[in-house]
């Protein structure tokens, strides 16, 4: 028998009104992975995220995070089991200065000890949010706002952290450094699961992915063997 | 340090006072008359209710726009207290009494129709708070043991500027405070990106209904002032005219800004009755005056500033807080 996925998600359904977004999706994700769920737009894959965060509802199927179900919990709960979201859009809070930004992500943990050191690590990897520590977030550039909303997200703690689109709008030199930071973050020992539509730069980084179209999952597999796969190559590589 | 510290914490108090001594001086040589003091008494209460809406919509997104139902509950509650609990009981303590139970009276109203609509995203707190004000309206109509839609008359006259200033300054200061508190953080945070607050593990729908209630206590309270000022309260005088009058001063001054509040209640309550000289006119030329705060200033008169005295430096925040406990790493209390 397999050793029991971190995320187990099984058949799960979640429809806006009358239109099924995701229609019956299943995968798993082991401690230590990147895996990556690669698809065009409106394939379900933000709904996806949005739902195992708890910002969605599911209509049907089933959340396992090592072994406890989230389908009924609400957000703040999922994200105390240690779930980190960043969503789409480098969503910060621009009224709040970068620190304030970090400590919002650290609003469950009670230990100061534990936000000092969490703080110092992330500024470890930011450097670049170590000297813009007292700004405005709303004042950022792009690509440091998208770095904030990681930062920020490392800051609770979890054990899993989804991302979604995070080169979304960025300039290639800045996604670059992005998913260099997501490859150390995976190293220091937190899982991620990544959905991005830039499929290449997905499947270089994930060791699995799972390519996902109008709600249905239509390939998966080790990312190296799809980044070879003549359907993946023609549909989201351009090749 | 000390001393600076201590300078800026007595100062808003003091500027406080000198306006109270300022116009007790202009009454005693007979500049000041009894018009005039009331009309900086409803500034006052302006003021309140302004600043109390500002920490819903300016500082948490939220849309109340039902601000005066609350103000008539409390209002009614206070005036219920002192003229008719203790109708023959004359102290001051009689009065705060009422002014506390009008405040309990608009929590608990904000607090019933808080917790099905904050629970929900958008603007159903709008349409919710839009249909309260004018039920509780209604509502108040129909009650005759508080004189139904005739009002209560006879309500004893125990606010006078002194108390008023005093409740504006308490507000404003408990306002600042909270507004710079890990609370306030998550109010901000909730304004600024609901979603992306909601996946940091913030609960939100605690906060939002944190936020809403403690606008209503003080609504209630300013309304209870008001009650005590002109000693005689109708359903009518808590129209949605009134609410909308507190979102116009909100966003003329600047929402998001508490000087903002205090800046936009002062001018737009004094400025109708400074008009009055042009008769017909009057709210013709109030209206342009807005326009032309909308044209040119759309963020309000001060959006996004605020007086060195109304505002604790971010910045510092972490350093060394001016009151209260350290927020030093503290996170909120989930």
């Amino acid at each position: 028998m397999r050793k029991m996925a971190m995320l187990e998600v099984k058949d799960l359904k979640v429809s806006y009104g009358a239109i099924q977004a995701v229609q019956g999706v299943s995968f798993r994700l082991d401690k230590g992975e990147i895996v990556a769920l690669i698809g065009s737009n409106g394939a379900g894959k933000s709904t996806i995220l949005r739902t195992i965060s708890g910002l969605e509802r599911a209509k049907g199927g089933s959340i396992l995070f090592e072994g406890e179900e989230l389908v009924r919990l609400k957000a703040h709960k999922i994200v105390e089991r240690g779930i980190a979201h960043v969503p789409e859009g480098r969503r910060v809070f621009p009224g709040l200065t970068v620190t304030e930004n970090l400590r919002m992500g650290a609003n469950l943990l009670r230990d100061k000890a534990k936000i000092t050191e969490s703080l110092g690590k992330v500024f470890d990897i930011f450097p670049r949010l170590k000297e813009r520590e007292r700004q405005q977030a709303g004042t950022l550039s792009g690509g440091e706002q998208q770095m904030l909303a990681l930062g920020r997200a490392l800051m609770t703690e979890g054990k899993l952290l989804m991302l979604d689109e995070p080169s979304m709008g960025l300039a290639p030199i800045i996604v670059e450094e992005i998913f260099e930071v997501i490859k150390r973050i995976n190293a220091m020992g937190t899982s991620i699961l990544l959905i991005e539509q830039n499929a290449f730069l997905a499947l270089n980084t994930a060791s699995r992915a799972y390519v996902l179209e109008t709600g249905k999952i239509t390939m998966e597999g080790d990312s190296k063997a799809l980044l070879d796969d003549d359907r993946v190559k023609a549909a989201y590589l351009g090749a | 340090m000390k001393g600076k510290k201590w300078i800026k914490a007595v100062y808003p108090a003091a500027v406080v006072a000198l306006i109270y001594l300022l116009v007790t001086a202009l009454r005693g040589v007979g500049i000041m008359n009894g018009y005039y003091n009331q009309v900086l008494m409803f500034a006052g209460i302006n003021i309140m209710m302004t600043a109390s809406l500002n920490l819903v919509n300016g500082f948490t997104g939220q849309f109340c726009i039902g601000h005066a139902g609350f103000m008539s509950l409390g209002a009614y509650g206070a005036a219920v207290v002192t003229s008719m609990l203790f109708k023959n009981t004359d102290s001051v303590f009689v009065f705060l009494l009422g002014l506390v139970a009008g405040g309990f009276a608009a929590m608990i109203a904000g607090m019933l129709i808080g917790l099905p609509s904050l629970k929900l995203k958008g603007d159903y707190l709008a349409i919710v708070t839009l249909a309260f004000g004018e039920i509780v309206r209604a509502l108040l109509r129909l009650v005759k043991p508080i004189g139904g839609a005739r009002g209560m008359i006879g309500i004893p006259g125990y606010a006078n500027l002194g108390w008023i200033l005093f409740f504006m300054a308490l507000t404003l200061f408990l306002l600042r405070n909270l507004i710079h508190s890990p609370f306030g953080r998550a109010f901000i945070a909730i304004r600024d990106n609901e979603v992306a607050a909601d996946a940091m593990g913030i609960n939100t729908t605690k906060y939002k209904m944190t936020s809403f209630c403690i606008a209503a206590f003080i609504a209630g309270v300013a309304g209870g002032l008001y009650a005590h000022v002109i000693s005689f309260i109708q359903p009518d005088n808590f129209s949605f005219t009134k609410s909308a009058d507190f979102l116009v001063y909100l966003y003329a001054g600047g929402s998001g800004s508490l000087t903002g509040s205090v800046v936009g209640a002062t001018l737009l309550t004094i400025l109708p009755e400074f008009l009055r000289f042009l008769a017909d006119w009057r709210l013709a030329v109030y209206a342009v005056i807005l326009v032309l705060v909308m044209l040119y200033r759309s963020e309000g008169l001060c959006g996004g500033l605020e007086l060195p005295f109304m505002r604790i430096r971010r910045q510092e925040l972490y350093e060394e807080p001016l009151f209260g406990k350290k927020t030093k790493g503290k996170g909120e209390q989930a």
